[in-house]
């Protein structure tokens, strides 16, 4: 057997598996469709050639070259209809390419068993029967294994520039892979023409199928992965268990006399625990090896995430979570950087700032206000966004302003060594930003490192979004206390000045009453003298302005007294001036101080004194201001008719007052309020606009003072008023 | 004929008291100060003392504090007609024996008249 029978069996095994790799994955789609038929061709080429350099005889040379012509003829248009399905290349010309491929092909399938095709098999340097070429199959070599692998190539070559990242990748390895594939296949042709060279190339055929394998692992090309490191680790395995039974049938063969022997049962069990404990560390081991070597960027996604999100879960703090996901992303996909940008909105318009760098100076890392160009296109599109993917989309949009914003930002990425930029989305708002470098390695992002990469964004959106929120809380919290210490000094700042604004009014109403007191007193003093006819005798007008004055003067000093009084009520700085006081005494003077105003108004005062208690121990200045607020009130609020005083002794220790008048009345609904300060009834209102609603608060307040008691009963409005005061003979 | 003196700064009001009680057939006599009041009371014995609180210089309180030690005049009855009227500056009057504490605001002259009325007939 010679190595190019070897050879050609080594590339019918490989082009098998690679084919049956791709078959368990996906068949569905025309990519892997297009390679399994390429797969099979050159498996039927292959096997034939194996069959031939093994065949003996002259007739058996001619089929089996016959036969393995019919792979060969297939396998450029199979490639052809791979590489465009492989690029997506759809366009009429190349259509027009693959149907004339697939005609031509037809028509050398349809006469590779005529002489046409293949003339005849001789003998041609060291071999026994080599074919030699008819005019059809030079028309195949040119049309077939030139034009259409060619096209192909050319069409690669093209796509390779076209394409970015993985893609770009795997073009480069599927050219290499081409071009090592068919130059050694195209060793075989020499001999055809009598040209004196050896097929050497045939033995590097398989090759390819390294090449594409290395691809598929490291770029996914035809998302064969995962599978292909199954069917790796298996392939090992099986060659280890085969290796290993065929070395116990050699051994068992040479030192113990064959295998059914009693020697061999005997070793069998030794040998069986070993080959389980060889078995077991071998398929870690290679299990190991795969991981390190073959499939570098493999990494477990769903424990990736699960790990980050079981982490992510135990912290609250912004910064550990920045760090945990920085630090994942970086160390599992081997980055040379990576940032997270922030929105900051602390004045309405968000800026994105950078919070974490790892890899790069933090100055080389400015952050993006809301409106540049790349912020607005993550918000916009809330998705990865890829440099090498920028360029190709640059070229392909038709929106000039977006061309021109595509480009810039690619140019900036590059500028700042950026891979790639990761949207922080939130209910579809734009949280932050994740940056990052490239691959130590140098190798592209992958389909698989997006993938993770969206998930891990979302996943630490929600992270983030809550650390802020909780961050926010916290500093509301601290704010708020800060307020309210704030307010609390406010206040109690306010309320010393509030206390001193009322010490300033007291003191202003003490200094007020006593300056307004003094000319009062003056005026009242002279008026009362005029009036009595101290000066002599006045005209009747005179006597009557003078009482005016006089009237006036008297209802400015009760004013004054009353404010007086109620500024001490509400203080409490109030004392009674306890000795023996008269109460008739100080009726007869109030009904003095009213007489004039009664007179005016034609009304009766009657007084009434049939208490036998005549003295009683108050406040002779208080008791007079009380009953002379009541008093004055009832002459004020009636029109006609009069007021009646009456003084009765209910008890030994009380004396009652009753000041009856035929007023204006109270409302039910007033008489509640009438005593409060500030009050005044609806119909009091009505007729006497003067009053202040001080009176009656005094007068109660002075009465309860004294123990005494003093209460209000009316029919109602113009059916007149009692007041009725109790004073108890000692307070 | 009975004497008078009034302590009293207004002379608007003293002017209106003196008018008043002189034509009652009291002789009235009036100062305007604690110390001049001090002096005419120890000269001339009054029968009888109106004392305004607020005055220049001295608090009639000055002028009642010193009148106690001051033996000859010690006894003469005061009657303190101010428009001062807080409890504090009234229970000191009382305390240091004042007769009587009315507010001048709150009584005509008659009425005060009535009062001297009441200590001197």
């Amino acid at each position: 057997m010679n190595v190019y029978a070897i050879s050609a069996l080594i590339n019918a095994i490989t082009s098998l598996t690679l084919g049956l790799f791709v078959f368990f994955k996906t068949k569905r789609n025309a990519v892997n469709k297009t390679f399994i038929l390429l797969s099979s061709a050159v498996f039927i080429w292959s096997v034939f050639y194996f069959l031939w350099q093994n065949s003996n005889d002259y007739a058996s040379a001619l089929l089996y070259t016959k036969l393995l012509s019919l792979g060969s003829t297939l396998i450029p248009i199979f490639y052809l209809h791979w590489v465009l399905s492989f690029l997506e290349i759809k366009d009429r010309g190349s259509n027009f390419i693959l149907f004339l491929g697939y005609a031509l092909t037809s028509v050398f399938l349809l006469f590779s068993f005529s002489p046409f095709y293949i003339k005849d098999v001789e003998e041609a340097l060291t071999f026994n029967f080599w074919p030699k070429a008819g005019l059809l199959y030079t028309i195949y070599i040119l049309f077939s294994y030139v034009g259409l692998v060619g096209y192909g190539l050319v069409r690669l070559v093209k796509s390779h520039f076209d394409n970015v990242g993985l893609k770009r990748y795997q073009i480069r390895y599927v050219i290499f892979g081409t071009v090592i594939g068919f130059l050694g296949g195209a060793s075989n042709f020499f001999l055809w023409y009598d040209i004196r060279v050896l097929p050497l190339g045939n033995v590097v055929i398989s090759l390819y199928v390294f090449i594409l394998f290395y691809a598929m692992m490291k770029y996914r090309l035809m998302d064969v992965r995962v599978i292909a490191r199954k069917i790796f680790i298996y392939f090992v395995i099986s060659a280890f268990t085969y290796g290993f039974f065929y070395f116990l049938i050699w051994l068992y063969s040479h030192f113990f006399g064959g295998l059914f022997t009693t020697a061999s049962y005997f070793i069998g069990v030794f040998v069986a625990p070993i080959f389980v404990a060889v078995f077991y560390i071998l398929d870690r081991r290679i299990k190991n090896f795969a991981n390190k070597y073959l499939f570098v960027s493999l990494y477990n996604y769903q424990e990736t995430i699960n790990k980050l999100i079981d982490e992510l879960t135990t912290y609250i703090d912004l910064e550990k979570i920045i760090n945990l996901i920085v630090d994942t992303i970086k160390e599992t996909m081997h980055l040379d950087r990576a940032d997270v940008f922030l929105a900051n909105t602390d004045n309405g318009s968000a800026e994105y700032q950078a919070f974490k760098i790892k890899g790069h100076e933090k100055n080389s890392s400015p952050s993006f206000s809301q409106n540049s160009i790349l912020i607005k296109c993550l918000s916009k599109n809330q998705k990865i966004l890829v440099r090498d993917e920028l360029v190709a989309l640059s070229k392909n949009s038709a929106d000039e302003e977006e061309k021109k914003n595509l480009s810039r930002i690619s140019e900036y990425m590059g500028k700042m060594n950026i891979s790639l930029y990761s949207p922080l989305v939130v209910n579809k708002k734009l949280i932050g930003v994740i940056a990052l470098g490239s691959k130590i390695s140098g190798d592209p992002y992958t389909k698989e490192d997006l993938d993770l990469l969206t998930i891990l964004s979302k996943q630490a959106s929600i992270a983030i979004e809550n650390a802020c929120q909780y961050k926010q809380i916290q500093e509301f919290g601290k704010t708020l206390q800060d307020r309210i210490d704030e307010q609390t000094i406010d206040i109690k700042l306010k309320n010393e000045e509030l206390g001193r604004l009322l010490e300033a009014r007291t003191e202003f109403l003490s200094i007020a009453s006593h300056q307004l007191r003094t000319p009062l007193a003056a005026i009242r003093g002279y008026a009362s003298m005029l009036k009595s006819g101290d000066y002599g005798d006045l005209s009747e007008e005179a006597r009557k302005s003078i009482e005016y004055v006089y009237d006036s003067s008297v209802r400015m000093i009760d004013l004054v007294n009353n404010l007086l009084n109620v500024n001490r009520l509400e203080r409490g700085v109030i004392n009674l001036d306890i000795k023996e006081i008269s109460i008739d005494q100080i009726i007869k003077e109030c009904i003095k101080d009213v007489q004039s105003i009664a007179k005016d108004k034609k009304l009766t005062i009657e007084y009434l004194n049939e208490g036998k208690i005549s003295t009683i121990e108050g406040d002779y200045e208080k008791i007079k201001n009380a009953l002379g607020n009541v008093i004055n009130n009832a002459v004020l609020y009636t029109l006609k008719g009069g007021v009646e005083i009456k003084t009765s002794t209910t008890s030994e220790e009380e004396i009652k007052i009753e000041i009856k008048d035929t007023g204006v009345g109270i409302e039910k609904e007033d008489l509640d309020k009438i005593f409060q300060s500030f009050s005044r009834g609806k119909g009091g209102t009505e007729i006497y606009t003067g009053g202040t609603g001080l009176g009656l608060y005094v007068a109660k307040k002075f009465i309860e003072m004294h123990k005494g008691k003093i209460s209000v009963y009316s029919k109602g409005k113009n059916k007149g008023s009692v007041f009725t005061v109790v004073l108890p003979i000692k307070p | 004929m009975k004497k008078i003196l009034i302590i009293e700064d207004e002379k608007i009001l003293s002017e209106m008291y003196k008018f008043k009680f002189s034509k009652e057939g009291y002789e009235v006599l009036s100062v305007m100060e604690v110390e001049e009041g001090l002096a005419l009371a120890k000269s001339e014995k009054p029968d009888l003392i109106i004392l305004d609180i607020l005055l220049p210089k001295e608090s009639g309180i000055g002028f009642l504090e010193k009148r106690k030690n001051i033996k000859e005049i010690a006894d003469i009855p005061v009657i303190v007609l101010s428009n001062f009227d807080d409890s504090e500056t009234k229970e000191k009057a009382f305390a240091l024996g004042a007769d009587d504490y009315l507010i001048k605001s709150n009584y005509n002259p008659q009425d005060i008249l009535n009062k001297i009325n009441s200590y001197l007939k």
